[in-house]
This record gives C-alpha cells, structure tokens and sequence, in this order.
C-alpha cells in the first residue's frame, strides 16, 4: 500500500507546508519527540502515599497496608476469604513476589489466565498518586491477560514505587535499560460501565474487585 | 437549478419520531444532566483545568502542521516494535486492507472494542459480507448490535437504551445460548453480558480496536476504556488490529498525559478511565500471550482534505463527547436523527466534510449557534463557529430552499435601506398591533407558522421604536 | 464650569430591528437610562438591522453589506450601545471576521467594535453605575442569553444593577446557561425542536418559582413569553431596561395593554 501512504503524506505535506521539509523542521520534531518534558500538571502537596490511597478508594479499588513482604500471604488469604474465593491464585512475577512462599492452602500458578480463573496477585511497576493508579507491565512471568481475566485482582505495590505524576513513569520507563514492554497498563480502580441506564456498575469484562496490597517496607 | 436539491429530510422526520419517543426522552434527560454535571464538578475541582485546555490544543495544532512528520515518526517506531503499519485513503480501502490481513488469518471471528472510525468505515459489513462473524464487546455496542442500531452517542453508543428495553434484547439474543430469564437488574444485566462475552474473546481469531491517541516517540497505540473488554480484544487473539484516523498521532508521553487530563474528566467527569493501556506491537520472545500480528491501519477519509482549509481545528478532536452532553438539539432529539456515525456538534461539522453538503443539509441548521458546545470543548474547537461557515458553503452550493433564500434575501435588501426599511415596516407594524392587542398577542401567524404552532406571537406597539423617536424629535425641535 | 468635569460621551443608540419593530418602550427605557448615567444620545436614522439573519445563514455578501451601512453610520459615536447582546456580539466579534481579506474596512470594522457595547456591560463597566434607583416587587429570573453570555461574558453586570432595584430578589434557573431555543430563524426552521427547548426553559422558570423573568435579549424574551401565554402560565416577561428604568410596571411582553 505505498501507493496510499505517499498520497496522503503528498497531500497532508500540501495542506501544512509550502517548502519541502528543512532538516531544521525534522530536528524540531525529532527533539520534540525524543526530548520532551511535562507540561501542566495539577498541584498537589498531599504526601503521596495518601494520595494515592483516597484517589484509589474513591474509584471503587480497596486496599491493605503491610508492613513487608512476609505479610503479603495474609493480607491475600484475608481477601480471599472475605469474598469466599478459593486459593488457586494466579501469580505473577515481580521482586516482592518473587521471593514470597505462600502457605499451604494457596495454590500458585504462573500461566496466563483462563476464563474459569477466579484471581491473579501481579505486582506493580509503580503506582501514580495524582489518580491512584497502578502501572503494571507485561513481560516475563506477567501476563496481561492476569489482569483483566479473573473476577478478583490483587496487586502489591511497594509503597517507594509511588510516584507523583503520570509523567514521573515516562522518566521511570525511559530509564530502563530493556526496551518499552508491549503493554504498559494504567489501571485506575475495578472495571465499570454505566452503559445502562447511565448508573456505573462494577466488574463489567475485566475484574469486579480491585485490592491493593501496599507493601511499606 | 433546483432549489431544493439535495436537501435530505431524514433529520427532520427522525427528529420529529425522537421528540415523540417517551422512552426516549427518559434516557436522554437521565443522560444529558449526568454527563454535563460530571464533567462540570471535575473541571471545577482543577484549578489548571483552563490551561490544561490550552495545553491540549496547541500540542493538537503543532501536530496538525507537522503531521507527516509524526506520522512518520510514528510508522518507523512501530515498525521497529515488530509492528505493521498500513495506510488507506478511503474507507473502501481500509475495509480491503483489514478484510486481507483477516482473510491471510483464517479468521472466523473477530472480536471488537470500540472504534468510531470503524464504524466510519463500515467495517463490520464488508467483513460480514466475507463470512467473518463480527462480535462487539463494548457493552453499549453489543447492544446496539442485538438491537440492529447504530450508535447514538460516541461514547455511550445505547444512551438512547431503557433498562426494560436491554432486558428484552437479552431475553431474545441469550434465551439459544442457554439464559432461559429475564434480567431486570442493572448488575444481572452486566454480569450476563460479562458471561456471553467472555467465551467470544477466548474463540477470536481477531481483535480490533481504535486508538484514543497513537504515540510517535515509542511506536504505541493507546486505548481509553473503563470496562476492560478493549484490552481483552487486543490481548487474547493472535491478530491485533488497530484501526486510527491519521490524525490520532501524537508527539511524545509527556503530551499523552496532558490530552489524557483533558479526556476523561470532559467525557464522563473521570480523572482517569479505568483502564488506559499503551501497545507497542506484537508479542515479545518473553510473553506467554499475546498476538502474533500487530496491525495499524492509518486512515485518512477526508481528513487530510480538513487540513488545507478552514476546517482544520475539527481534525483537533479527541472524542470525548462533551460537546453532545451540552447540545440542547442533541440532547432533545438523541444522536439518530445526524444519520451518520458522529452525532452532535461534532458530527454537524464532520458529516457534511466527509460524506458531502447535499446529503446532510440539516445538521449545521438544526442548531441555534448557542455556543456551548464549544465553551466545553477541551481542545477549544470554535464548534459553531465551523457550522456557520458549513453554512457559507450551503449558501453557495445553493442547496436552501428557495422560498427561504427569497425572503433572508428580501430582508437583507430591505436592512441596506434603513429609511425605506422604516417605511415599510410601519404598516405590518400597525396591523399586528391592532390584531393583537386584545389578548397582548397573536395566536396564529400565517407567515411563520412554525413559530405559532408552538408560541403566541407577542403583539408589537402601534409604531415602531425608529418612528416614534423620530415624531419625539420633532415636537422637541 | 469645574474644569475637572469629563465630558459627556456621546452615545450612538443602536435599537436592533426587534427592539424596533416588537417592542419600542425597551430602546425608550435604553434611552432613559443611558442620559441618567450621564450620557448624550443620539439614535442615527440610518439603522435597521445589524445583520445577523443573514449572517448566520450563510449569506456573506449581504452581511458584508449591512456592516458597512452599520460602521457608515455609527462612526462619529464615542460609544455604540444595543439593547441585546446577540446585536452587539455580532458587531464587536463579527463585523471584523467579515472583512478579514479587506484591510481598510477591516480597520474601520475593528474601530467600531473596540467603541460598540450591550446596554449593562455598558452601564456598568464604562458609566461605573452599580444601582438604580428603582422599585420593582417581585421574584425575578435572569435569563442568560447565548451569544451575550458566551462572546461578550454578560453575568454579573445585569445582576448587579438587578440587586439593587427595592424590593426585586433574583432567583438563578438551575438550567440557567442551556438555550431557550430561540436562536433566530432555528425557531422557525426547526419549530419542534424550537419547541421542546423552550418548554423545557419554562419548566426550568416554574420550577424556580419566579414571577417574573427578565433579560437582555429581545428575541429570547419573545420566544419564552410566546411560549409562556401559549400554555397559559402566567409569568411577567420584561426587557432588564424596562426593569432598570422604573418602567416594570407596564404590560409584559404578550401581555394586552397599551
């Protein structure tokens, strides 16, 4: 199809410009690209953690603050039993994760989900106080689908992993050495619609319930 | 010349059908303040709300005058991502590139998030017609697909939907696959489309989505959704399509999330949608899911032909709808009677640029030029004032009926001679005044009937303003 | 004479073709107020129509030809004042769009805009009047106007002259910024959905409770009242002129009377 792609480039450069591009207006665009920096961002001088916890409540997501990484199984268990979900637990990777033994009664799985599964436990990348988000990447040992498969989702996010702005994950994702994953997941509470009757509902294709595990130390 | 040419009444006889829908009126006026007011408490609640707007527009503009250089950008990071970038002039060719990448996948179903352009473009037939079962996921295009419809609203494509009207098309659509009740309930009705919708994302061969905004720096597209369905569609099938105007493009991450701050909390008062979610091509060698193919098709269909002339801030247009939750004429006759897929003001403007003045003659005069829609507008698209200059070209298309043209025409030629204006107007003046006086008004007007069906005509005093000033003058001298 | 005392600006009075031909006694009251504030009035006799009909129907040409009779005549004016903000809207933000490829008109169509004013904006920010002297008894809605309220940011003036008139309490429509429909020949165009935005602006007026509503812009005013008497309710429709000028007392608009 380069027959179309020349005509419409022809004819968007015939609309915009009247020179051929200067080399001075492809280093405009390529700095703007490769260079750019936040804009207008909201002001805030709430400390982040507690942003970021009244953001994500006030979205229909609950959470859990521990105070390390050996609390992780409780707080999950806890959840679990509150909605009487039984343990078989999709797990993803993560550098908490990775080093957690669950007990007994749960029963870790690391593959990507199916229908029938009921709950994943991801970790997040960071999670953003100005609206309560959490990042999540795919990648190795993290299937997107663990986050929009089951009906329960729980996410640790390490609480020194949040950031202020939306922005503050560019800079965080740019510093990577590996490239931008193929997915980069912004979620902001539970899945909703208010496709009836203009009044939201909660869990409409992805998971009905969104708990947060902030892990502290 | 015939005067009436062209002139398509469709919008008249379904704006007339939708005033008279009760059902319909219920779903517009619980819409139409919900929308309006969300969007009104979450702009209030952000100081920087005005300059994020101006923000937004200027990141738009500078893009508009350097789109081929982003577009190119763009098509080069997406390539490097494993990604395979396509570009269709028309809406025909779009349709043929998706319907080949479709056919070269075998594929028997394909599974769609929502996407206006391909609703632009329509898609869903063409593929149909080649023998692919198409599937909408969104819930409100799922909907509208039981119910035979197009979407009423870009960003609640059922607003025009009961509950008791949804209950129905489930029973009839669900009762074969085995949902032997009525639901009634808001959450069982939610909860069963969940269900019936879960094992069509898992059997797709194909996922479409659109893209809320396609990034240059990284090579990503991006969706804006709340209930998940868009990135099932995009995850589970082994082809991921993304079909885009060419305009979606933007520079860098940094400006993604300014748009984004504008976005949601224009749309549904959201400060941020549940789910927004950037792709970058196909699977990596580390993922265990993920499609195989990664598709975006690049579609102009007139946009281009925006850029040239004095449409082109329309091509500034995020979709986020707030323009139609404070259209009044939207809100009254609901987003069918705009006959196309893009209702409201936004769709006033862009009908007539992409499928032609004479076929929607109606849209930019069924609008009283009020203004509010562009004073909503987050990327300050001067919406009415787009729509006059749709007028200018009717105007010189010729396409008003005759007998309207004779008589604007005959009250121009009157104003450009004010003193004979004066002369003339004194006795029509005086005989309303006489016919009127008794009850302070008329009740029928036999020159405008259109305002007296509805209105009494208030009687006017027995001489003009211009005349008894003139007399006043006079005895003063 | 004190040699410290300004001189009195000279006002072109600008009546707009339906103060003229609908409703004299608001250019009347226009008149009044604007000599109380200390103004000297002319009203020049080549006025009709600031041309806003054909404007908004697509027909350049005679919009261009209209503005220039309309700069013609309102040249030698410190000031140009019009009882409607539409009217006024259409000269200070319209006329120079209409000559933007004409340099010499382009000039004098911008010069007549920076002297051009709606009646409150003007009584307010220009004369410096913040209360008129006034009695008018009622529960009184402020019908905010579309082109006034969006192009020329009319809220607060006419609301603070309003405050001030004894015994006038102001009640704000909770759908005070939606359209009532009118938008000139739309009504008559599109009369059903005409017809559906005024009914919905009455409900707005009953629910609020008022018993009088008020405004800058005639043709709005017309179009409500028309609306009001066709369904029987009875709610005092006047001209904030009328109002402001002590003559709140006469019929309301579609009301019989003299």
């Amino acid at each position: 199809m380069t027959d179309a792609r020349e005509e419409i480039l022809a004819r968007i450069r015939g609309a915009v410009t009247e020179q051929p591009r200067s080399k001075a207006q492809l280093e405009l665009v390529s700095r703007r690209v490769s260079a750019s920096i936040p804009s207008v961002q909201p002001e805030t001088e709430e400390p982040l953690l507690r942003q970021f916890c009244e953001k994500h409540t006030s979205v229909h997501g609950t959470y859990e603050r521990v105070s390390d990484s050996t609390q992780v199984p409780g707080a999950v268990l806890r959840h679990l039993n509150a909605y009487e979900i039984a343990s078989e637990l999709l797990v993803g990777k993560g550098c908490i994760l990775d080093e957690i033994s669950w007990p007994n009664d749960a029963t870790p799985h690391c593959r990507p989900a199916t229908i029938e599964d009921r709950v994943a436990v991801s970790e997040a990348f960071a999670g953003v106080a100005e609206t309560g988000t959490l990042v999540l990447l795919s990648g190795d040992g993290r299937p997107t689908s663990h986050n929009f498969l089951p009906d329960d989702h729980l996410v640790l996010l390490d609480a020194g992993r949040i950031v202020h702005y939306q922005e503050d994950i560019w800079t965080l994702l740019r510093a990577m050495p590996e490239d931008f994953p193929r997915v980069v997941n912004l979620i902001t509470g539970p899945s909703k619609t208010a496709d009836v009757e203009q009044t939201v509902q909660y869990g409409a294709h992805g998971p009905r319930r969104l708990h947060v595990i902030i892990v502290e130390g | 010349m015939n005067p009436a040419a062209g002139v398509n009444t469709a919008f008249r006889r379904k704006a007339r059908q939708a005033l008279a829908d009760p059902a319909l009126r219920q779903a517009m006026s619980r819409a139409g303040g919900g929308f309006a007011g969300a969007r009104r408490e979450a702009a209030g609640a952000l100081p920087e709300f005005d300059t994020l707007c101006d923000a937004a527009r200027d990141i738009k503009d500078h893009v508009l005058s350097h789109l081929d250089l982003y577009l190119e950008t763009y098509e080069r990071q997406t390539v490097e991502n494993g990604g395979q970038v396509h570009w269709a002039s028309t809406a025909e060719e779009a349709c043929a590139i998706i319907s080949r990448i479709c056919q070269r996948a075998d594929a028997r179903l394909v599974v769609k998030g929502k996407s206006m352009v391909s609703e632009e473009i329509g898609l869903n037939e063409v593929l149909e017609k080649n023998g692919i079962q198409v599937a909408e996921t969104d819930l409100g295009e799922y909907i509208i697909q039981l119910a035979g419809e197009t979407p009423s609203h870009i960003i609640a494509p059922a607003i025009h939907k009961t509950r008791d009207q949804i209950t129905e098309l489930f029973y009839q659509h669900h009762r074969e696959l085995g949902y032997g009740e009525r639901v009634t309930r808001r959450d069982a009705i939610v909860d069963e489309a969940r269900s019936v919708l879960r094992s069509v994302f898992s059997r797709a061969d194909v996922g479409i989505t659109g893209a809320n905004f396609l990034v240059a720096e990284t090579g990503a597209n991006v969706i804006v959704t709340n209930e998940g369905n868009g990135d099932l569609t995009s995850c589970l099938p082994r082809v991921q399509i993304i079909t885009a105007g060419i305009e979606k493009v933007i520079p860098s991450l940094d400006d993604l999330s300014v748009l984004l701050r504008v976005l949601g909390r224009s749309a549904t008062g959201q400060e941020m949608s549940a789910y927004t979610t950037l792709y970058s091509g196909p699977r990596r060698e580390a993922d265990e899911e993920g499609p195989e193919e990664y598709h975006v098709v690049l579609v102009d269909n007139g946009r281009s032909a925006m850029l040239a002339g004095d449409y082109r801030s329309m091509l500034r247009c995020i979709r986020c709808g707030a323009c139609l939750n404070h259209c009044p004429v939207y809100s009254a006759v609901g987003g069918h009677p705009y006959g196309w897929v893009y209702p409201g003001p936004m769709g006033s403007v862009l009908t007539p640029l992409v499928k032609g003045f004479d076929t929607s003659f109606d849209l930019p005069n069924a609008c009283t030029l009020n203004g509010r829609c562009s004073a909503v507008c987050p990327v300050r698209i001067p919406l009415s004032d787009l729509l006059r200059q749709h007028r200018v070209e009717q105007y010189r298309k010729r396409l008003y009926p005759l007998a309207g043209r004779v008589a604007l025409s005959a009250w121009s030629w009157l104003a450009r001679r004010p003193r004979l204006y004066q002369g003339v107007m004194a006795l029509p003046v005086w005989v309303m005044h006489r016919l009127g006086r008794q009850h302070g008004g008329l009740k029928r007007l036999l020159a405008i009937p259109g305002w007296t069906s509805s209105r009494d005509m208030p009687a006017p005093e027995s001489r003009t303003f211009l005349s008894q000033w003139q007399t006043r003058r006079e005895q003063d001298q | 004479m004190p040699t410290d005392r300004p001189s009195r600006s000279r006002v072109g009075f600008f009546a707009t073709c339906l103060v003229d031909i609908m409703r004299p006694r608001v250019g009347f009251a226009s008149v009044e107020l604007l000599e109380q504030a200390g103004c000297v009035v002319d009203v020049p006799r080549n006025q009709s129509c600031c041309g806003q009909p054909a404007y908004n129907n697509g027909d350049e040409a005679n919009s261009v030809a209209i503005a220039r009779q309309v700069i013609q005549a309102f040249e030698n004016f410190d000031y140009v004042v019009l009882p409607s903000g539409s009217c006024a809207a259409m000269i200070i933000d319209h006329y120079p769009r209409l000559f933007r490829n004409e340099l010499g008109w382009l000039a004098r169509s911008r010069d007549l805009s920076a002297r051009t004013w709606e009646l409150t904006r003007f009584l307010v920010e220009v004369m410096g009047l913040d209360s008129v002297d006034v009695r008018y008894e009622g529960l009184c809605a402020y019908h905010d106007s579309c082109s006034g309220l969006r192009e020329l940011c009319i809220r607060k003036q006419p609301r603070k002259l309003l405050s001030s008139v004894k015994d006038l309490t102001i009640v704000e429509l909770q759908d005070r910024d939606v359209c009532c429909g009118f938008g000139g020949t739309f009504s008559i165009k599109y009369p059903e959905i005409s017809e559906r935005m005024v009914s919905n602006k009455v409900a707005d007026l009953e629910r609020s409770d008022a018993d009088t509503l008020t405004g800058g812009d005639l043709g709005c005013l017309l179009n409500i009242a028309g609306r009001l008497s066709r369904q029987g309710k009875v709610v005092k429709v006047l001209h904030i002129a009328e109002i402001l000028a002590g003559m709140g007392e006469n019929p309301g608009i579609g009301e019989a009377g003299p």
